[in-house]
Parts: C-alpha cells; structure tokens; sequence
C-alpha cells in the first residue's frame, strides 16, 4: 500500500459504465503515476468524458476501483467533493458564471480566500497563476465574465484548477483545456503544467489535438469503444500511431491536400477574377493606402493569427453585411481596420455549439430544418413529408447515426456539430461562415466535415472559415492571417502550414508584405 | 517568449483603451430616472420637496420597494415570482387578524410563511420544477388562506406596527433614513460578501457553483427564503399604513414588482441584479403614478401611460448597452 502510495496518484481498474443498453465504458484500467502528465485519445463517444467524470466521483460507476493516493474506492461510489481529495477538474463545457465579476469566480473556486477583502486575496492568487500560466494574459478582476472572449474564460478556468486550496493539489482533470486557446497560450499552458508535474501534481488531459498530447505529455492512452485499447509512451508515438490505435486510419489520407482539379489560386491581396466577388473586404494599410481583398465563389477561405487579433470580428462583420436575399449586395459593414462588402446572403455556424448553436429542448431534425422551413413550407404551414426528405438527405450525406427524432442533447458534440452544419448548409447560402466549426470534434468527424466543405466550393457555394487550429487550414484554398486586427499576408492552403501562420502572425508580416508587393 | 509578449501587448493596446469606467453599473440608469421623475414632482407641486411632502410621495411607496426586493432575489436565481402579491395580502390579512388576538401565535404564523417561502424553494431546486408554475400554484394557496381567514376586507392592525411604519425624525424624514438602510444593507450582502456572490451565480450557472464545491440547493433555499423575509416586511409595512386587512390588496404587486427588478437593471437570465437599482426601480415604477396624476393625465389614461414610460426606461437600457458594447467592439 505505502509503495503504491509513493509511486501512483491514481490507479483505475475494471471501469465500467453503461447508459442504458449501451456500454459508454467498458473494463477501463490505467494508471497515472505521481507527477505524470497522462493523455487519453479516442474518438467523440469513446468514453473518456464518461471514464473521467467516474474518476474524479461525478458520476456513479457500474463496477470497478479507483484508486487514489493509495486509497481505494469502489467506482460505484459517487465523491461529493472531489476538492477535498486533491482532485479538480476541468470540463469542456465551461463552468463560470456568466454574471460575476473575474475576482469573485476566483473566491468561488477558492474558498481559503476569507475576511474583509475576500475578492482581492482570491484574486491574487489567481492571478500569480495566470501571470505564470499565460504571460501576458490581459484579465483585469474587474471584468464580467461573459464579457471576456471564450479564450479568456478558459484560461481562468484552467489557472483556478492550479491555484492552492485548503487541500493540496494531487491531480488535476483536464477535459479539453484548450480547446479555445491559440497555439501560444497552448504552450505556455503546458509549460507551466510540466513545471507542477515536476512539484508532484499529475495530470489527464483529454484533447483531440494529437499533437499537442505527443509534445507535451509523458504517456498516451488509446480508447475505443469504452475500452482503454493501447498505452503509448508520447516520445515513440506519432499522430499515425495514434490515430491508427483510434481505429480511423483510413481517415489519414483527408488530410493530406484537398483535389488537385481546384486550380491553384494567385497570391496577394487581390486574387483577381473576372466573375463578381462575393466578399470584397478593403483595407487601410500601414501607409494609409487601401488594399482589397476579394474572395469568390467555390473558394474556402481561412481566416488565421493568434486568437483575438481581429478574426471574429471580420467573420461576424461578414456575417452582418450579408444580404437577407440571395443575389442581393448588404450595405457595407465596418471592423476597426477594414470594411466589408457582401453579395448575397451568408449562413452561420458557430462552434460554441451550447450557447449559439443547438436548440436544447427540440430534436435533430427540428434542429436541421429550422433554416430551411421557408422552403418547406406550403401556405404558412409545414409540409411534414418535405421535412423528412430533407433530414433524411442530410443524415444520408453527413452520415449522422441515430433517429431524426432524438433529443440534440443526445448526441456526441460532433454529431451535434454535424447536425448544425447540415442545418447551415441545407440554406443553400451563397455563402457559409464558419466559426471555428471543429472545436472539441474528434479527428474522423473533424476530416468528414473538411470533405462536406470541399463538395459545397466544388458547388460554387464559398466557404469562410475561421479556425484556431492551423493545421486544419492546410484544407483550405487561401489563407488569410490576422495581427492586432489588420490582415497581415495570405497565404495559398498548401503553403499554409503552422509555422508560415505563426511566423506571419508575429513579425513575419512585414517580410511577407514586401515580397508580395515586389512580386507583384 | 518575446513573441508572446509580443501578442500580448497587441491585445492588451486593444484592451485597455476600450476600458469602460466599472463605477456606471446597471443602477445607474433608474437611479437617475427616480431623480429625474421626483425632481419633475417637486417642480410641479414644489411642497413635495419638503419633509413632510417626502415622506407623503415615499412612504405608500415602501411596501412596493420591499416586494421589489423580494422579487430580486428570486430573480437572481433564475427564477421567477407570481405569488409574491397573494402573499403580500396574506401577510396583510394575518397582521389584521391573527396578531391583534394573539401575538405569539400571529409571530409564529409569520416565520412559518418564511419558512413556507423556503420550502417553496427547496422543492424548485430539488425537483427542478418550474418556478413560474410552483409560485402561481402558490399564490392561490396564499390567496385561499388569506380570503379563509379574512373573507370580506376588516379586522385590525396593532397600533404597535402602525407606529413603527411612521417611524419619522424631525429632521430627516423617516422614510429616507428606512430606504437608506435597508438598500445599503441589501446591497452589501449581495455584492460585497461571498455568499452573496454564491448566490450569483447560482441563478448564473448552477451546474459550474455546484461544480465549485456548492450546494445550488442551499443557495436556492437561502434565495427564496429572503424573498419569504421581504414579502412579510412589505405586507407588515402595508398593514402599519393601512390600518386593516385585505386578502386582495398586494394583487398588483406582481407585476410592479417584476418591472421594479427589470427597470433597476435585472435581467431573467439569473445572477444579473442590482439591489440598488431594484429599489430605484420599484420607486419609478410607483412615483410615475403620483407625476401622471400632478400632470394631470385623466385616470382613464394613466396606465397606459405609466406602462409607456416602462418601457421608454427599458429602452434607455438597452441604449445604453448597446452604446457600451459598440465602444468595446471598436
């Protein structure tokens, strides 16, 4: 006992778990050393929110142990504070509190923070882990939390995990911590979670950022289907080696470079065509000159920098220039840098799936259709045996599992993530607005919807795509990247690889700019 | 690392030059429409800004400043309150009936009503139950007792609760030094300790308080049960100013109380509440009536215009945030 003690914060034998018939975790054990950063891969609906809410006592398990700090449980048992064992998680879907301030969030998760001036105390300590876990992270106590980007809520959510409680931290559950982090405050997350791993703090995170898990963690394990299939330790493991353990390898190939028949499209500001642009986005310069970009129809666009430097802004300022009717020019719109012309209407899918996407209460197909019902509907009311066929079509071409009639809620989040695209794109828009659509989706999924944009630009439909993940912007047929909210460089997706994006994204731009502009 | 700090000035430029002064919080706004309508009341009919003249315009106005207060705190759970009115009444009627005979027995009915109130709450947090349909199934229960107890309008108030709502001082009126004490110590609690803050924001986002390590159950109770605590301060404050019981006489408090919260700056999503807006609220709300009156505005009219200038107020607000919001974006 005292030798696991010493060597094992948590050990998990012979988890299992079902939901009704079907089994969501199935004889799960592994092992997480102290100090050890461990990550768990696996596909949406393999198990692993399920196997880590059972872990950390949220969840009643059907049999099996969990073990921790040498103290064992039976998995069946729920833990009404975890806290006080040592055990903090974080969720995937955010925990704050929309309506409080950032210091009183901080005295919420800290309840050592006592007397007259609670808030500044709680404040402080989380902010000495916020200076050290994202330098520079610009977090003022006085903000209201849902006045802060998705980015920044998560960042207070990961640095009050670390904050010291009245129980010394022993492990600590991450379930997609930075799923809405840029790859900067991605590694100065983990660099500071490997500095406590070295004062004793273990960790499991679950993302589906392959790479991230392979750079940074010490071992990997691989879940299929409920069942813990594969250990890997990260040094030897690559991206193929897990997604091959994942059972989705003849997935792999999607990601290499989209059909060669699009043709290549010219570099530089503006990709001159003949046919009228859809987007015309002009911008003033750095010497007060005007720049145009345009982007037409069949192209997918991606829209790259570090998170918060003026992207979401552009796809929303095209989102409210678009035209309510087809065929139509929008009055144009404003960002602080440029301005933004459309022709023709815009769809929109959101990747904050709880808050802006999913209607919670209705069904898969209610939740498709909503969009569309103008064209389903016969003198004011809705033609039912034209609703179905069109679910029916979408489910087919999604390859969506399960009944139109489900609860949304019932889904995976990328099946949800699926069905919202299906209601997007069932629009027939000229033009689809994406934002950061793949968040928190598994790989498969992830490279079925890469395929579904590439069949809607073969359509001539055009695709605007902002995503906080470069590597998946390789899918796209330009790429535009964005520093302190002015377009700094495009880049052709093939071209388009983390490193042009990163270097772009800092200081790279200028460079760029002058070799397009001699270029040209 | 310099990249990074790189990136984090750019965002940090942005960032502190679109910082908006915090000290304008969403009372601001019905705190200065109170002023606004009670200073056009003094210039119409300028005895009102006397003492005495203050405390004529303010003091039928308090009941309706604590249902206000009763109803924010449900509000900051998410929720929503149809019964407060009904039980405002039954407080009314247990104050003209119950009390006179026996005063223990008339005590003990009134913490029971609170612990009624508490109750209520427990069973909308545990079961999940829709607050709008427990709290109007309620406001019949608070109803039928009350018309039980006291059928047709009568009975009598003790001279001891009348003289406490008339409560004055040579100088200050009254009414004043009660509103003053009563928003500051609301205000406190709410914003400036941890448990107020926990309550917050379980109206906010239960599912993250109760993550955090605290009871959302707890919460709700506490919730509801300051709601049962100002709903019998305002039907004691009621019966002191009217001297006799009435089953029906909070009957419109409902409403008026649900426009004090929203007009001071509350919002139905939960844990957006301002105590010292919900108390400026529920003062437009009831001073609007008396300015109509002094302009002149038949009776016939007064409520449709009253309702008119609600929602005016309401759009000023969202102005307001809009404006706000446009200077952050830019």
């Amino acid at each position: 006992m005292s030798d696991s003690h010493t060597r094992y914060t948590l050990e998990v034998t012979g988890v299992t778990k079902r939901f009704g018939s079907t089994i969501a975790v199935n004889e799960a054990s592994f092992t997480v050393k102290r100090g050890e950063l461990v990550g768990i891969a696996g596909h949406n609906g393999a198990g692993k929110s399920t196997i880590l809410k059972v872990v950390n006592g949220s969840l009643p398990g059907d049999a099996g142990t969990v073990t921790l700090d040498g103290v064992e449980r039976s998995a069946v048992t729920t833990v009404a504070h975890p806290e006080r064992l040592g055990v903090r998680t974080v969720y995937q879907e955010l925990s704050l509190a929309p309506a409080l301030r950032v210091d009183e969030t901080a005295a919420l998760f800290d309840r050592s923070a006592r007397g007259f001036r609670w808030r500044r105390k709680a404040w402080r300590k989380l902010r000495g882990v916020l200076d050290e876990m994202f330098p520079g992270h610009g977090i003022r106590p006085d903000q209201k939390i849902r006045e802060l980007s998705l980015a920044r809520r998560q960042m207070i959510e990961c640095a009050s995990t670390m904050v010291e409680g009245e129980v010394p931290l022993s492990l600590v559950i991450l379930d997609e911590p930075t799923s809405a982090l840029d790859s900067t405050a991605t590694a100065s997350f983990y660099a500071y979670l490997q500095k406590r791993s070295a004062e004793g703090v273990s960790a499991i995170i679950t993302t589906h950022r392959l790479g991230e898990m392979i750079d940074n963690l010490a071992r990997i394990f691989v879940m299929r289907d409920g069942r813990v299939l594969s250990e890997q330790v990260a040094a030897d493991a690559t991206k193929d080696s897990l997604v091959a353990a994942m059972g989705a390898a003849s997935h792999e190939a999607g990601r290499s470079r989209p059909s060669p028949d699009t043709p290549p499209q010219p570099f530089g500001p503006d990709a001159g065509s003949d046919a009228e642009p859809i987007v015309r986005i002009a911008q003033t310069g750095p010497d007060g000159e005007t720049e145009e970009f345009t982007i037409h129809r069949g192209e997918i666009v991606g829209l790259a920098g570090l998170e918060g430097h003026g992207q979401l802004p552009m796809i929303e300022a095209i989102h409210r220039a678009a035209a309510s009717r087809p065929g139509r020019r929008g009055a144009p719109k404003r960002t602080r840098l440029q301005s933004v012309t459309v022709v023709g209407d815009a769809a929109y899918v959101s990747g904050d799936r709880g808050v802006r996407g999913i209607f919670s209460l209705w069904d898969v197909a209610k939740n498709i259709s909503i969009s569309s019902l103008k064209d389903l509907t016969a003198g004011g009311l809705i033609r039912p045996e034209a609703e179905r066929r069109m679910i029916d079509d979408w489910y087919d071409q999604l390859g969506i599992k399960g009944r139109a009639s489900d609860a949304i809620t019932t889904l995976s989040g990328g099946t949800q993530q699926k069905a919202l695209m299906a209601r997007a794109m069932a629009v027939g828009s000229a033009l689809l607005l994406l934002e950061d659509p793949t968040r928190g989706v598994d790989q498969a999924t992830k490279v079925e919807v890469y395929g579904m944009l590439r069949a809607r630009a073969a359509d001539g439909q055009c695709v605007i795509w902002y995503s906080t993940e470069n590597e998946e912007l390789r899918n796209c047929d330009r790429v535009l990247v964005f520093r302190a909210g002015r377009i700094v460089g495009t880049l052709a997706g093939a071209s388009a690889t983390e490193d042009r994006v990163i270097s772009l994204s800092f200081d790279g731009g200028e460079r760029e700019r002058t070799e397009m502009k001699e270029s040209a | 690392m310099s990249s990074l700090a790189t990136a984090a000035e750019a965002t940090d430029g942005l960032g502190s030059r679109r910082r908006i002064p915090t000290v304008i919080g969403p009372w601001f706004l019905p705190v200065l429409a109170a002023i606004v309508i009670f200073a056009l009341m003094v210039v119409l009919r300028p005895p009102v800004g006397t003492p005495l003249g203050i405390s004529l315009t303010l003091a039928p106005l308090i009941p309706l400043v604590f249902a206000s207060i009763a109803q924010m705190f449900v509000i900051a759970g998410g929720d929503i309150d149809l019964g407060i009115g009904s039980f405002v009444g039954l407080v009314n009627v247990v104050v003209a009936v119950v009390l006179p005979h026996n005063v223990a027995t008339g005590t003990l009915f009134l913490l029971g009503l609170v612990l009624a109130y508490s109750a209520m709450g427990a069973l909308i947090a545990v079961r999940r139950l829709p607050s709008i349909v427990v709290t109007l199934g309620m406001s019949f229960v608070w109803l039928g007792l009350a018309l039980v107890m006291l059928p047709t309008p009568g009975g009598a108030v003790p001279g001891a609760i009348a003289a406490i709502t008339k409560f004055n001082t040579p100088i200050v009126p009254g009414v004043l030094i009660v509103l003053t004490v009563v928003t500051v110590a609301v205000a406190l609690f709410v914003n400036q300790t941890r448990y107020g803050t926990v309550l917050r924001a379980a109206g906010s986002n239960a599912e993250g308080v109760s993550r955090a390590g605290w009871s959302v159950i707890r919460a709700k109770v506490t919730l509801y049960a300051l709601a049962g605590l100002f709903g019998v301060l305002a039907g004691l404050y009621l019966s002191g100013q009217t001297g006799g019981g009435d089953a029906t006489i909070g009957a419109s408090y409902v409403l008026l109380s649900i426009a004090g919260v929203v007009i001071g700056g509350g919002s139905f999503s939960g844990g957006e509440i301002s105590p010292v807006g919900a108390v400026a609220g529920a003062l437009v709300v009831g001073m609007l009536g008396s300015l109509l009156q002094f302009l002149g505005v038949s009776s016939d009219f007064q409520v449709g215009a009253q309702g008119l200038l609600l929602v005016l107020v309401l759009v000023l607000r969202s102005a307001a945030g809009w404006i706000q919001k446009a200077r952050r974006n830019q």
